[in-house]
């Protein structure tokens, strides 16, 4: 498990374990200056991750043993010369703590359904704009995708380029760099 | 007094400026909000009385560009101020916003003050 690697040649395609080193400080920024403080937890450099269903939940299984259960993410799709997405996992506590930063929102105060998940998709679109700007711009013209959110178990074919995981006060989350292999043409997911 | 309309497809998003500029202590009155470009057009029409424009960018319906683009070519409102919100990788939007006429920029995360410092020329 790489904690990092060098630099990419100038004007070469990022290497996985650089995105997700981009992706890494994104999250330092994107939650220090508008969510909260989140604790790294791990950082899974590949497909490492191993996930099984659990009813409503996926659970993750992290390196080590640890489990991490979630039941939805917030999706942002990138285009461009390399083409790829981030999702933010996490379960419901987890996501009402991070939309509850977000929001400024105190804890009498009731969220809604819509409210979390929007929450969660803006903390993906903020990290994935991060991404996009300082390590995917500069390789030419990149598109995003609207945020959405998928909260049924997944099932896809293949595995994250990495996987980085936090701790908030409402529990576990993960976020995870997926991208696509030069040989495919897109995503490949079965629905 | 100080009417602002904040444009963003993203209800959260417009709660959370909201709540930023309260934080900020930034003279506003009111807010009035719309979830693109189309509805913000409407919502001026109905509310002429409005002072500032916040705005995001990537939308739906008709993005934040359009939306400067239609704003600046009304015979009304071409000095009405135009702030954009966007996230970091929405640059390149965001610099054909200012070319139409937008008078700034917020990114995304930002805080209470770059709020503030965005605003404060156009706000009494």
């Amino acid at each position: 498990m790489a904690e990092s690697a060098a630099p990419s040649a100038a004007g070469a395609l990022p290497s996985d374990a650089e995105l997700l080193g981009h992706l890494e400080r994104a999250v330092d920024e994107v939650f220090a200056t508008m969510i909260g403080t989140c604790e790294r937890r791990a950082r899974v450099d590949g497909g490492e991750l191993i996930e099984r269903s659990n009813g409503a939940e996926l659970e993750l299984l992290l390196d080590g043993g640890a489990l991490l259960r979630v039941d939805r993410e917030a999706v942002v799709e990138f285009r461009g010369a390399l083409d790829g997405r981030v999702a933010i996992r996490a379960n419901a506590a987890c996501a009402t703590a991070i939309a509850r930063g977000l929001l400024m929102s105190e804890e009498e105060e009731s969220l809604a359904l819509e409210d979390v998940n929007d929450a969660l998709k803006e903390c993906a679109n903020m990290l994935t704009g991060w991404l996009k700007s300082k390590a995917l711009d500069p390789l030419g013209a990149f598109s995003m995708s609207v945020p959405f959110i998928k909260d049924a178990p997944r099932e896809l074919v293949g595995a994250p380029a990495g996987t980085l995981v936090y701790s908030t006060r409402g529990g576990e989350f993960a976020i995870e760099l997926w991208r696509r292999p030069p040989s495919q043409n897109q995503l490949v997911e079965s629905r | 007094m100080n009417k602002v309309l904040i444009v963003d497809d993203s209800a959260t998003m417009r709660k959370i400026i909201t709540r930023v500029l309260r934080q900020a202590e930034i003279p506003v009155n009111a807010v009035v909000e719309a979830g693109n470009g189309v509805e913000g057009l409407a919502k001026l029409q109905s509310e002429p009385d409005i002072d500032l424009i916040l705005s995001d960018v990537n939308m739906p319906e008709m993005n934040g560009v359009d939306f400067v683009k239609a704003v600046r070519t009304s015979h009304d409102k071409e000095k009405l101020p135009m702030i954009m919100v966007t996230t970091e990788g929405g640059e390149a939007m965001m610099k054909s916003a200012l070319d139409l006429g937008a008078n700034g920029y917020v990114t995304k995360p930002f805080t209470p003050e770059s709020i503030r410092r965005a605003l404060e020329a156009y706000l009494g």
